[in-house]
């Protein structure tokens, strides 16, 4: 008995002690080996960037990459979201950023590229619709048929449309700001159909930040420290409320057609609320940059930018993309978490889901029932 | 009876977590071991000639030249502006505050021999068990014990040994090492229980050894060897101590690694160049800095003057020291080190090592009595801890 008690302790200090540095273990149910394909802006750009564009990228340098001392494209100190859900994947490299020559495509891409927009013609980047066309171009040499129809594709992608409409339209009334958002959803709708007769057939949609939220955001607009932009907050809100449904649809009229949607948009907000609960002290300001809430010019040669000492306090390491520690955080979240955060399945339940099923469950809309019977959950993200 | 059992192993067990009561710490006091790339200017204390560092252009960024061997901070200054503390001072400056700890680290310091006009690594620890009596034993253990050294070792071994073999290579590495264990261990007996360590480069990409050898393109191999080789002891020798030394805590930054990267790729880490120095003369700048060949941008370069790095460079490494991952820092960067609680021994990422490190602290449950007690001991200090400790969640 006593030896049973110590094992027991020794297990639980063990646990709390490697709280910390995770040697990251997936157990149970085998994992298929497929791949993990990105795209999107700049949350998920792993190095596309830099191949697309003439001038200075800032991502590409110091301090970019601080974490692990590795500038190396992506926006953000170290690894991104979509690493860390490969990792528990089981895939053992880094997603490369499909632009790249002589990268290691054979477990997946990022064609996902910084200032990517659903609608118009961004420059010195792709639109969805192109990273789309862009994967087309590159299946038949690197992956087959059925491997795609098992792997996994992430798509964050819209704030770049709305941040530039805002910017264009400060004063766009409820119908003009309607109308946005369903062009955009539109053409988001659109692209996944796209995307979905070139082979693809499990679908991790993130929802929108709270736009408003982001420290440049509350830099430009000059929002104070404890207010977020509330205007872009609500177009972020609307775009993610037809996002939903949008994909119901898809999942009743297209053949196996499969899919989930990742809250990003409360995994976010709950992080800038209670940051204390989630080990963040800074939530409104960014680790690297200039300004009020040092969110401008990150790693920029003509920037003098402060550079914060310790950036797991931060949410957010420049002025709209998020620490490595809160990245490992969303992957967690993506590939495990509750309906609450990720519905109607999570990432580990989507890559095992057989291909050619129909969904059975779908996306439900958050009401206070729902709520309600969520809340009741562990709440296990706040690790 | 089965239900009392039962009852008894539920609340045993999430209380038994808890037995190892931590003891928070959150140090505030450095000191400082090492050689010219932290001296920060105990050097013209023991030398009757001229100090170059305590002259134009050394300080040159910063308007004042103070025995530092850089243009500006060098890495134990920007660790301590990141604690919270002021930039520590050479203990030979017997006027200066040492409230918050001392820099014991003298240029040409070595590990083995004895060298003029300088203290060698267990000179510098008998230097702070003399003086120990400055500082609380609750200070002792809660600071952090800086160490950086061996370069000079081994760039004499490389000058007077021209094509060692492997076996000789290691054994010279074997003196080295077995040094620093020993004086780690007293610094330990002293008190100490947290330990950060900086790794050597690659000596031989220094533009001094590189002028030296002539070849201006390649590092030179032997002195880059021997630094490895050191490197991979002196981390398994952090290991071995984390589990022959009870409440043993490390920081292991790995040097090397951060300055091959600025060598190679200059540019992405926003150098200009990794190969040249900034002040000196020769093909490399690698010798004889003075102020009448002093780059005008000392930021542009890793290497100020043929040995050690610009302010900024070191700037990268105090980031890097405090604040990286595991994989740059390990097991806990320095920020971690600073609020780890004492008597954590290390973290063990071996469950039998666990097993076997809780063992010698057993406690026998006699009655439901101990355990009542135990339980309101816990809570209250648990509590307590709990809120002190806030911060070393992070």
């Amino acid at each position: 008995m006593a030896d049973h008690c110590n094992l027991v302790s020794v297990l639980g200090l063990f646990l709390v002690l490697t709280l910390f540095h995770n040697p990251i273990t997936v157990a149970g149910q085998t994992i298929p080996a497929v791949a993990l394909f990105t795209f999107g802006d700049s949350n998920f750009d792993a190095g596309n960037k830099q191949t697309l564009s003439k001038s200075f990228v800032a991502q590409g340098f110091w301090p970019y990459g601080k974490s692990r001392d590795d500038p190396n494209g992506k926006f953000c100190d170290g690894l991104i979201a979509p690493d860390f859900v490969a990792k528990f994947m089981g895939i053992p490299i880094e997603i490369p950023a499909a632009l790249k020559p002589n990268v290691n495509v054979s477990r997946g891409a990022s064609f996902a590229v910084a200032d990517a927009t659903l609608l118009g013609a961004p420059v010195e980047s792709l639109t969805l619709n192109q990273q789309v066309r862009k994967f087309n171009q590159m299946k038949a040499a690197n992956w087959n048929d059925d491997f795609i129809k098992k792997s996994v594709f992430m798509i964050y992608i819209g704030a770049n449309d709305y941040l530039n409409f805002t910017k264009n339209n400060p004063n766009a009334d409820a119908s003009a700001q309607q109308a946005f958002v369903i062009s955009v959803t539109n053409k988001l709708k659109n692209d996944i159909s796209l995307l979905y007769s070139s082979g693809a057939s499990k679908f991790v949609i993130q929802n929108l930040a709270p736009l408003g939220c982001l420290p440049i955001v509350r830099q430009d607009y000059h929002t104070g420290m404890d207010q977020c932009y509330e205007k872009l907050n609500d177009l972020a809100k609307q775009h993610n409320e037809k996002i939903g449904p949008m994909l119901n649809e898809l999942a009743k009229t297209a053949p196996g057609f499969q899919f989930t949607v990742f809250d990003f948009y409360n995994v976010i907000l709950r992080r800038t609320q209670r940051n204390m609960n989630f080990r963040f002290f800074i939530t409104n300001s960014s680790c690297c940059g200039v300004g009020t809430h040092t969110a401008y010019g990150c790693g920029l040669p003509n920037v003098h930018s402060e550079l914060c000492e310790f950036q797991r306090s931060y949410l957010f390491f420049d002025g709209r993309h998020n620490t490595e520690k809160a990245q490992e955080m969303f992957g967690h979240l993506l590939f495990g978490a509750d309906p609450n955060v990720i519905q109607p399945m999570n990432v580990r339940e989507l890559v095992v889901y057989p291909v050619d099923e129909p969904m059975r469950e779908s996306w439900e809309p958050t009401t206070s029932t729902t709520v309600q019977a969520s809340d009741s959950s562990r709440g296990y993200e706040f690790y | 009876m089965a239900s009392l059992k039962s009852h008894f192993f539920a609340t045993l067990l999430p209380l038994l977590l808890l037995l190892h009561f931590p003891t928070v710490s959150f140090a505030q006091t450095l000191f400082v071991f090492g050689d010219s790339l932290y001296d920060a200017g105990n050097k013209q204390f023991l030398s009757q000639n001229r100090v170059d560092a305590s002259f134009p252009p050394y300080g040159v960024t910063v308007g004042q030249a103070t025995g530092r061997w850089s243009d500006g901070s060098i890495v134990p200054d920007y660790l301590a502006d990141f604690m919270g503390i002021p930039h520590i001072s050479p203990i030979l400056q017997t006027t200066a505050d040492f409230s918050h700890g001392a820099n014991f680290a003298v240029a040409d310091a070595t590990v083995l021999g004895s060298p003029p006009e300088t203290m060698t690594l267990s000179q510098q620890v008998s230097k702070f068990l003399e003086n120990k009596n400055k500082w609380t034993n609750q200070t002792c253990s809660e600071a952090i014990y800086l160490f950086y050294i061996g370069s000079d070792d081994y760039l004499n071994y490389a000058k007077n040994n021209s094509s060692p073999s492997d076996d000789e290579k290691q054994a010279f590495v074997d003196q080295v090492i077995t040094t620093i264990d020993s004086q780690i261990k007293a610094v330990y007996g002293a008190g100490g229980r947290k330990f950060a360590l900086q790794n050597l480069p690659p000596l031989g990409c220094l533009p001094v050894v590189k002028q030296a050898s002539g070849d201006v393109q390649e590092c030179v191999k032997l002195p880059s060897e021997m630094a490895t080789l050191h490197n991979n002891n002196l981390l398994q020798l952090m290991v071995k101590l984390s589990r022959e030394l009870n409440g043993f805590q490390y920081s292991f930054y790995d040097f090397f690694s951060s300055v091959q990267n600025r060598v190679i790729k200059s540019k992405t880490y926003t150098f200009e160049t990794g190969i040249a120095a900034c002040c000196g003369t020769g093909s490399l700048n690698g010798t004889g800095c003075s102020v009448d060949n002093v780059c005008t941008k000392p930021e542009e370069y890793i290497f100020f003057d043929g040995k050690h790095l610009t302010q900024e460079a070191n700037l990268h490494v105090g980031h890097l020291m405090w604040g990286a991952d595991p994989e740059v820092v390990g097991p806990n960067n320095l920020r971690e080190l600073m609020v780890l609680p004492l008597d954590i021994t290390v973290i063990l990422a071996n469950i039998q090592e666990a097993m076997a490190a809780m063992r010698p602290r057993q406690r026998k449950i006699e009655s439901l009595y101990d355990i009542k007690k135990m339980e309101s001991e816990m809570e209250n200090h648990w509590l307590y801890q709990f809120n002190e400790a806030s911060s070393f969640m992070i």
